[in-house]
Parts: C-alpha cells; sequence; structure tokens
C-alpha cells in the first residue's frame, strides 16, 4: 500500500461517509420517525395522561374524606414542609374525613424535595403524589398549598385514578393467584 | 497624499466630503445594516429548526407561526441584558473586540453584489479586497480572547487564530483558480462571464472547478467557524471560546457576525462558481436583461436565494458532523487541501492555456463560451469522479493495511 493510495483511500473514506451521514440527517429532516418534543404551555398542551409518567411526583394531592389527621405524614417529612391539624369532634368550618374533622392541611412547595415519604406511611393511603409539575408562582405565598382546597386533580382524574387502582388491583390479584397456581404445580 | 493633505481634505479643504459620507451612509450603509440584520434573524431561526427536525424536535414554536418571531425575542431579550466587563479584562479592548468582528464581515457586503447595478463598490480587485478584511473577523475574535482575561476565552483565540490562518490558503488558492478561469478580480467580471446557460457556470467550466469549488467550500466553513470546524468556540471543551464572557448586546455581535459572514462566503461561492445573480437559463436573463430595474430585482433574488441554499447546506453539515480534533483540522488543511488547491490551480491554468476558449463576443456583448468545451470538461469531470472512486475503491478492497493507515494519521 503505497502512502499515495493511502491518502487517496482517506479522501475517499472521508467523503463517503460525509455523505452517508447527511443522508441519515436529511431522512430524518424530511421524514422523522417520531417528533419527541410536547409543547409547553395551555394552548397547546397535550392530555396529561401522554405524557406524564405514572410514577412522576408531581404536586400532592389528598383525598381529604379518607385523611384520619393521624400526622403520619407530617412526622415522616424529613423537610417538615406539612402542617396539618384536626378535630375528633365536629366544628364548624371543618372538612370531612374519616371519623375526623381536618380544619388544616397545607404543603409547602418551596420545602418539599418530592421525596414520595409522605405517601408511603400514609396508613389509609390517601396523601399521594400527583401528575401536576407547573408550580410557578410569582410570590413565596403562591407555593404554600392547601391540599383541602387546591385540587389540582378534577373529579374525572380522581375516577380514573380509582379506576386505575382497580385495574392494578385485579392484575396483581391475577399475578398472584398464577404464582401460587405454578407453585402448586412445581 | 502626505497627512497634512489628507487632513485638508477631511476636514473641510474639500466641502463636498460630507455631504457625500453621509449620501453613502444613507444608500448604502443602512439597507446593508438591516439586511445584515435580517440574515442574521432569518439564518439564527433556520438553524434553530434545521437542527430541531434532525433531531427529531420542534424548534421554536410559540413566537409567531413556527417560532418565526423567536429571534426578535432573543434580540430584545440580549439588548435589555446586564453588559458585563470581567475584572481584570482589558476594558478597551473587550469593548473594541465585538466592533472589530462585526466591521471585517461588515465591510465585506461592500463588494458583495445583489445584481446587476446593486453592488456598492465594483472594485477592480473585488476578490483581493474580500480576500483581505475576510481575516479582520479574526483579529476581533483573537482580540476577544485575549481581552477576556479567561483561559478559555484564549484557548478559543488561539485556535481561531490557527483555523483562520491555515485556512487562507486553500482559500486564497480556491480564488486564484477562479482568478486564473476569469482573467479578472473583479466581482461584476467573474459574473459576467458566466452569463448564458447553466454550463457556463464556473463550477463545469473545466474539470478542476468542482474540486475547487468543494475546496473553497470547506475553506469557508472553517473561515466562519462553522463544524466541523467549530473548534474556536467548542461547547464541550472551551464553554464557548472566545465569547465565554461576552453577554447581552456584546454577545449579540458576535453571533450576527457569525451569520453574516455566513452569507458572505455563501453569497461569494455563488459569485465565483454558480453564476452569481444570472438563472442559468439564458432566455430568460435575456429578457430582463433588457429593463434595469427588473434585471436587478431578479438578479438579487436569484443571488439570495443561491446563497441560501449553500447556508442550509452549512447547516446540514453542522448538525451532521462531529467536531475535528485541532491536529485533524491542520492534517486536513495542510495535507489534504493545500495539495488539492494547488492540483486544481495547475490544472486550471493548463486548461486555459492549452483548451481553445470562444474569445468573440455573442449577439448580447457577452463572451461566447464554446459549449463543447463545457461539456467536455464536464464529461471528464463525471469520468474522473466514477473512475477514480471505482479505483480507490477496489485498492481498498485489495488490501487490508488501509485501516491501520487510515486511523493513523
Amino acid at each position: 500500500m503505497s502512502t499515495l493510495s493511502a491518502w487517496f483511500g482517506r479522501i475517499h473514506q472521508s467523503a463517503k461517509t460525509v455523505v452517508i451521514g447527511m443522508g441519515i440527517t436529511w431522512r430524518y429532516m424530511v421524514r422523522p420517525k417520531e417528533i419527541i418534543t410536547i409543547e409547553y404551555g395551555s394552548k397547546n398542551r397535550a392530555p396529561k395522561d401522554r405524557y406524564i409518567p405514572d410514577r412522576h411526583r408531581g404536586i400532592h394531592y389528598l383525598e381529604s374524606e379518607k385523611c384520619i389527621h393521624c400526622h403520619i405524614c407530617e412526622k415522616a417529612c424529613p423537610v417538615d414542609c406539612i402542617v396539618m391539624d384536626g378535630s375528633r369532634e365536629p366544628f364548624s368550618g371543618a372538612w370531612q374525613g374519616d371519623g375526623s374533622y381536618i380544619s388544616k392541611f397545607t404543603l409547602d412547595l418551596n420545602k418539599c424535595i418530592f421525596c414520595n415519604l409522605c405517601c408511603e406511611p400514609c396508613p389509609k393511603d390517601c396523601i399521594h403524589m400527583g401528575q401536576e409539575f407547573d408550580m410557578s408562582g410569582f410570590t413565596r405565598s403562591h407555593g404554600v398549598k392547601n391540599l383541602l382546597t387546591d385540587q389540582p386533580w378534577s373529579a374525572a382524574d380522581r375516577a380514573r385514578e380509582a379506576e386505575a387502582r382497580t385495574l392494578i388491583e385485579a392484575a396483581e390479584a391475577e399475578a398472584k393467584a398464577r404464582k401460587a397456581a405454578e407453585k402448586k404445580g412445581a | 497624499m502626505d497627512t497634512q493633505t489628507l487632513v485638508q481634505w477631511v476636514l473641510g479643504e474639500n466641502p463636498g466630503f460630507w455631504p457625500q459620507l453621509i449620501g453613502v451612509v444613507a444608500a448604502w450603509a443602512l439597507p446593508i445594516t438591516v439586511w445584515v440584520s435580517l440574515v442574521g434573524l432569518i439564518s439564527i431561526w433556520l438553524e434553530r429548526k434545521i437542527s430541531a427536525h434532525i433531531q427529531c424536535r420542534l424548534g421554536p414554536m410559540e413566537v409567531g407561526p413556527h417560532g418565526a418571531l423567536q429571534t426578535i425575542a432573543d434580540g430584545v431579550k440580549l439588548l435589555a441584558k446586564e453588559d458585563i466587563i470581567p475584572d481584570g479584562a482589558d476594558r478597551f479592548l473587550f469593548a473594541l473586540a465585538p466592533i472589530l468582528a462585526f466591521a471585517g464581515t461588515f465591510v465585506s457586503f461592500a463588494v458583495i453584489p445583489f445584481g446587476p447595478d446593486l453592488i456598492i463598490a465594483d472594485l477592480d480587485a473585488g476578490l483581493y479586497f474580500l480576500a483581505a478584511v475576510g481575516s479582520l473577523e479574526a483579529i476581533g475574535v483573537i482580540a476577544a480572547g485575549w481581552a477576556s482575561n479567561n483561559k478559555w476565552s484564549l484557548f478559543g483565540s488561539v485556535r481561531a487564530a490557527t483555523q483562520v490562518v491555515s485556512y487562507e490558503i486553500p482559500m486564497g488558492l480556491a480564488f486564484v483558480t477562479v482568478a486564473v478561469v476569469a482573467g479578472t478580480l473583479s466581482i461584476t467580471g467573474i459574473v459576467e462571464q458566466q452569463s448564458g446557460m447553466i454550463w457556463n457556470w464556473y463550477l463545469f467550466r473545466n474539470p478542476v472547478m468542482p474540486i475547487a469549488f468543494i475546496s473553497y467550500y470547506i475553506a469557508s466553513l472553517a473561515e466562519c467557524k462553522r463544524a466541523p470546524f467549530d473548534l474556536p468556540e467548542a461547547e464541550s471543551e472551551l464553554v464557548s471560546g472566545f465569547h465565554t464572557e461576552y453577554s447581552g448586546m456584546r454577545f449579540a455581535i458576535f453571533f450576527l457576525a457569525e451569520y453574516a459572514a455566513m452569507y458572505v462566503v455563501s453569497a461569494l461561492a455563488s459569485v465565483m462558481f454558480l453564476g452569481g445573480w444570472y438563472t442559468g437559463i439564458a432566455p430568460l436573463d435575456r429578457a430582463v436583461a433588457e429593463s434595469g430595474l427588473w434585471a436587478n430585482a431578479l438578479g438579487a433574488l436569484v443571488i439570495i436565494t443561491k446563497s441560501f441554499a449553500l447556508i442550509f447546506v452549512q447547516m446540514w453539515l453542522r448538525w451532521t458532523l462531529p467536531r475535528i480534533r485541532l491536529d485533524q483540522m491542520m492534517t486536513l488543511c495542510l495535507k489534504v487541501m493545500v495539495p488539492i488547491g494547488m492540483f486544481t490551480l495547475v490544472i486550471a491554468a493548463l486548461w486555459q492555456a492549452l483548451v481553445p476558449e470562444g474569445a468573440a463576443l455573442d449577439a448580447a456583448g457577452h463572451p461566447a463560451h464554446p459549449v463543447v468545451g463545457s461539456v467536455t470538461g464536464m464529461l471528464v469531470f463525471v469520468f474522473l469522479i466514477v473512475g477514480g472512486s471505482m479505483w480507490v475503491r477496489s485498492t481498498i478492497r485489495a488490501t487490508t493495511s488501509f485501516k491501520t493507515a487510515n486511523y493513523r494519521a
């Protein structure tokens, strides 16, 4: 192999690879396989279930009708961003929980680290990480969410959540049954 | 003219000087400023859209239809930003650098034509002038890097100096090749010789002109510091190279200079190789040549279209190729492109001397190029490309030591 033909070979290979690369980028430019951008903002916003993963940790939401104001989430919170109060006895302006009457349930998003540690120990499974991600505001007080009144999820969202939960439970039960059957078979 | 006469001339011995200066500013400098800004706006938007679509994204979509006004929004943002000069920076040089960088590109527009009459200064040495002021931008870049008092900036400007000085050589060889073929350095003269049908374009003038065109194009990429030659502002290594410390409007002016330089080299490529303001369809050109206004309008449309087509290819290349290393950049310049430039120059000169050209003028007063000569040139070129690549491929397949030879350099 002479030096000269190696020189020509290099030029040829460079030109060839550039042309191949440009062909690939051209194909992507005129006919992309999939546009992966989802536009942010209100006017072109896609439905939530199309782009928020199920495990996303957004703003919390509270199923206050199940809450027993046991303060476990408040204690579990590593940054003390949850403040709650309530009573066993009904009083005026109270929020009806499960055998309890809640007066206050706030969550300071300025402090929150979205660690999910409040949701895990909840005995009634009533506080959840939601899918709402738009938390920006002009004041710090904007970040303090009253979870009793500020419900990022609509009634339709809650219904869908319940439906999803029943589906998941059914699937889990089925998997358990199948496992048990396999064990029996083995 | 000695200094005293010059001072007298400027200060009032020549009463017509100031009105003349104001006239030139009003007639040319303001429209060119507007055009440069417009080129910047369009190119930046185009760049973002092209990069986005190549990467399966959408790019700017919010401001205006398909984000067309995004660049204006960004420009307003840059105007409103704080103008920071870092501690320890050379304040004067720091302020001067973007002006120098922009001036080099802006002055080039003096000889960049938009149509048969739409050229500010039809210099006899237009190509030479372009080669001279084209490197002025490098001085601005070097000044920016030095004045910033920042190691990243300094590395960026050192790389810029290396790159621009090296790639002046293949670029200059391409200029000389064109000058040899044209017999003139005047931009108008070069374009006039490419009138007529498409095969009169210098791209097809002789077998080596396509090679000269590609060589010029690669060198112009390096001159504009475009990828794959964006070593001076390599984001992954040098933050953003020479303009690391710049913010606000000074940064915007660097950006504008870069995109204006892209337009200048692309317009120059279309002037030197792609027939300038001629459409390549002789009857059409002849029909509009009668009316001065329409000839200029069509000319402007044609040359801007050609330039933006070449700008598009620059962007396409940028989002295709990775950045090359410094040693690879120098190898490409000095070991590959300079020999190729020499080769094209020698062959073009020999072709000019040996192959008979039609010296007579046609009815319209343009030089009548023999179709036979140009077509022969095109055929020889195709033969060279096809035969050469087949020979090279067979050589590559015949040997196994190519791979190691390939990666050694």
